[in-house]
């Protein structure tokens, strides 16, 4: 093949970066050291993480979950209303607009205005106060009406929780009104980092799409499960030990310089030399058989 | 959507409709009606300009970019196809391409205007980051560019077997003028997720559906460049392979999150 002078440095850019990133990818990949840790705020310092085979493994230092942050965005007021031709019948609508205190939502006929949210809610009394409790449900004091603005109803509407299901509103037997699950808007841990035998300690943040790396091992924030018994939330953190990355990374950096620069040349009017249409002016499909 | 942005999507519509009507009126006859015709290409930047103001009101209303379902891929790839089918209208002097991307591009915005989608306003931890909005909209105006060959492969191969012209040379040209693009585009969405996906998971590449599709369709475009062109090659072949290939894109876009291992995918959120 004939690389024309204007496409060799995008040429051997992409197709050497991709070769880098292949090798490095393949070479590296038996040498690539991957476990996790699941941390309890307020524990002492560890160095043990579970590798992926199950086995124990120690890294060269030790850390410990300062805190942990969950952030959820506010759920959705979802409906449901009866519908025969349905398998079960009833008919789900998913609302998407998060919930929030003065905003209505129309779901078919009825408009839901909500009053009141609370984040983290505890039932006392007959009604919700706000609590510290990451697990507690998300509260909200919503009034249903139809278009013709007639009440209809007004009451609590809850999230799920450990210790208690969701809160519905019914309107007739026909429709129900509910708020979607919350989903995790952000969460986070703040760590303290020493090394193994010292007592100085750096305090870092590791987070989704913001891992950080220490002596040679690269933190990640992978996810998070809930202690429902203990209140709390257990932070998971994976560590991975990658000798091919500054490899793969440099491989990639070259494909992609080298991708804009093919952009560049593509997007001007080029002379194909080794077209198969120029073999011909005119190449019919009967011609090219 | 409130009330005025989606007017704003229905005038972009009708802009870029009628801007389809007058591109065809200009053509009828032996030659080319310039006034028509630059009257039709005014529409048209006009309904673009009305589509990108949609999108970043869109964007500005959702505080996040409107990059996530269905629904708002359809409307960015609309975009991109108009816009690259003008680009490439300038650069190259060659309008065949208006045609097509005004269609798509039509049937996209109509299918968002007349049967709007419940668009989700959050936005997952791992879509917040800055790779997101280059990763997609590179994505996506690869997926444009490929449109537009798959479209303009189609169409030579009608005309070859209906109307008996021919493939002229210029057809298979700009063919592989939108694969290179395409290709390179592709590539470069690629190596952008790989990346990310190290930054946020720690693990460049994990196979699920999405990826494998993604991977797959980029193989065949890889393929199609390196033995599609060369000399000797049946033409029609090469047509037909564009076709095939774009059906990996689809596959990879429309089909894959309709799969029940979807549900397991790291790219989930997408609807």
């Amino acid at each position: 093949m004939t690389i024309p002078n204007s496409g060799r440095i995008p040429f051997l850019f992409v197709h050497g970066g991709l070769l880098i990133v292949f090798s490095a990818m393949i070479a590296g990949r038996p040498l690539i050291e991957r476990g996790s840790a699941s941390l309890r705020a307020g524990r002492e310092f560890s160095s043990f993480i579970v590798m992926n085979d199950g086995s124990p493994f120690r890294l060269p230092f030790e850390m410990r979950l300062r805190e942990f942050t969950l952030e959820s965005w506010p759920p959705a007021i979802s409906g449901a209303v009866r519908d025969n031709a349905s398998e079960d019948n009833w008919r789900r609508i998913d609302g998407t607009a998060v919930v929030s205190a003065g905003k209505t939502e129309r779901i078919e006929t009825y408009d839901i205005t909500v009053e009141r949210v609370i984040p983290n809610a505890l039932m006392l009394d007959g009604t919700y106060v706000p609590t510290d409790d990451p697990t507690a449900p998300f509260a909200a004091f919503a009034t249903v009406s139809s278009q013709s603005e007639t009440r209809i109803v007004s009451g609590w509407l809850t999230t799920s929780s450990p210790r208690e299901p969701h809160r519905f509103l019914h309107v007739g037997d026909n429709s129900i009104f509910f708020l979607s699950e919350k989903k995790p808007r952000r969460y986070e841990s703040i760590i303290e980092i020493r090394e193994l035998g010292k007592q100085e300690f750096s305090i870092v943040r590791i987070a989704v799409n913001h891992p950080y790396s220490f002596k040679g091992w690269a933190l990640y924030q992978s996810g998070y499960r809930r202690d429902v018994f203990a209140r709390e939330d257990i932070s998971t953190i994976e560590a991975v030990r990658d000798p091919s990355y500054p490899f793969v990374f440099s491989g990639a950096l070259l494909t992609l310089a080298g991708a804009v620069l093919y952009g560049f040349r593509f997007s001007r009017k080029t002379n194909d030399n080794d077209s198969a249409a120029t073999d011909n002016k005119k190449t019919g499909p009967e011609a090219a058989l | 959507m409130t009330g005025f942005t989606t007017v704003v999507l229905i005038a972009s519509l009708i802009l870029w409709i009628s801007s389809g009507v007058l591109t065809v009126f200009a053509s009828r006859g032996e030659s080319i009606r310039q006034k028509t015709d630059t009257t039709a290409r005014l529409l048209l930047s006009l309904g673009t300009a009305c589509l990108g103001l949609y999108l970043g009101s869109l964007w500005i209303a959702y505080g996040r970019p409107p990059m996530r379902s269905f629904g708002e891929t359809r409307l960015w790839t609309a975009m991109f196809l108009v816009a690259i089918a003008m680009t490439l209208e300038f650069r190259l002097k060659d309008r065949t391409l208006r045609m097509p991307a005004i269609c798509i591009g039509c049937l996209f915005l109509a299918l968002d205007a007349f049967r709007p989608e419940a668009f989700d306003r959050t936005l997952p931890p791992a879509l917040q980051s800055p790779w997101f909005v280059p990763h997609v909209a590179v994505y996506l105006a690869g997926y444009a560019v490929l449109g537009l060959a798959a479209g303009s492969a189609v169409w030579t191969l009608i005309r070859a077997r209906f109307v008996r012209t021919g493939m002229m040379e210029e057809d298979v040209a700009r063919l592989k003028t939108l694969i290179q693009t395409g290709t390179a585009l592709l590539t470069t969405g690629m190596v952008m997720g790989a990346l990310w996906a190290k930054t946020a998971w720690g693990d460049y590449w994990t196979w699920d559906p999405k990826e494998t599709w993604a991977f797959i369709s980029w193989a065949g475009y890889v393929a199609l460049l390196h033995t599609g062109w060369k000399r000797g090659r049946n033409a029609r072949t090469t047509l037909l392979l564009c076709v095939v290939c774009f059906l990996g894109i689809l596959a990879c876009w429309f089909i894959v999150n309709v799969l029940p291992s979807a549900s397991s995918s790291a790219h989930a959120y997408t609807n």
